[in-house]
């Protein structure tokens, strides 16, 4: 039997290379900034109120000192990617 | 290793780990074949890279006989394993602070590695009264006095020290990380010597 694949089965090599960059596109256009000398963590302030997005391959860690700012942002996130929300780190 | 009993340090005092205490036949290899080691090694990193900077220089010493076991480095994994049972409430603690500060502490010893006569170093970083930032490696270079292996040191705890602060600076949380922060080394000469090179921008004791 001979089959025709509509779409590779393991994905590409490339995949995970320009899931990053979407990633970081997103949360770029979002007003986040990439922390220079660790590039997996994005910073975004205003005035008083900051949120720090920390990012391993898709799981997303977000620390801020403002619930409502916290909210807004998992909003705009939801917004671009299908997310789960997994609750309050607990093991870390 | 569940029931184990609890031992205090992770490290006998003055412990030496070399290769000739490596399987040297195949009856050895066999014998050794049959222990985990390296997984039971790798489950050690996990705690020391996580939560665990007390564990970072035996596991370092660890790591070094991952290839080929020997029966007193497997014992040596398992007083590891001792010691954790003994200590597994212990956690990193942080606390609120006025003093925003960072430290940094580091050490090295001299020829530490029987095999090669290379040095080990270890430093750590204190924030809010906790540790943020732990290390214990072999040096990559042969020092030939304790001086020069202090020195290394030195800059290796230095490096990590900078990247640190620039971390911290993008994180734009700590205003006073803009400040020069302290670093605690324990060799006079050292010292003098990094005085006389650097005299405005090190803050030694």
């Amino acid at each position: 039997m001979v089959c025709k694949l509509r779409k590779s089965i393991y994905g590409l090599k490339q995949a995970l290379r320009q899931w990053y960059l979407k990633f970081d596109d997103v949360v770029t256009s979002l007003s986040f900034k990439e922390n220079v000398v660790d590039q997996c963590i994005y910073l975004k302030a205003s005035g008083r109120k900051f949120i720090i997005l920390v990012l391993y391959v898709d799981d997303i860690f977000l620390a801020s000192n403002n619930v409502d700012f916290l909210c807004d942002t998992k909003q705009m996130l939801t917004a671009h990617f299908d997310m789960k929300n997994l609750g309050n780190v607990s093991l870390f | 290793m569940k029931s184990c009993k609890p031992c205090t340090s992770p490290i006998q005092k003055g412990e030496k780990f070399f290769k000739s205490q490596c399987p040297k036949d195949d009856d050895e290899t066999a014998k050794m074949e049959k222990v985990h080691f390296a997984s039971a090694v790798g489950s050690l990193i996990y705690a020391q890279v996580c939560t665990r900077p007390d564990i970072a220089f035996v596991v370092n010493v660890m790591e070094r006989y991952l290839s080929n076991p020997g029966l007193s480095h497997w014992k040596a994994a398992k007083r590891v394993m001792r010691y954790l049972q003994g200590t597994k409430d212990y956690m990193l603690t942080f606390r609120r602070s006025d003093c925003l500060e960072l430290t940094g502490y580091s050490d090295s010893d001299y020829g530490g590695c029987p095999d090669d006569f290379k040095s080990t170093f270890g430093c750590i970083f204190m924030l809010v009264e906790g540790v943020v930032s732990w290390k214990s490696v072999k040096k990559t270079l042969t020092a030939t006095s304790t001086m020069e292996a202090e020195y290394i040191a030195c800059y290796e705890d230095t490096r990590q020290a900078i990247w640190l602060k620039n971390f911290i600076s993008e994180l734009g949380v700590i205003e006073s990380i803009s400040k020069p922060f302290t670093i605690y080394y324990d060799n006079s000469v050292v010292i003098c010597s990094l005085v006389i090179i650097i005299p405005r921008k090190v803050k030694a004791f």
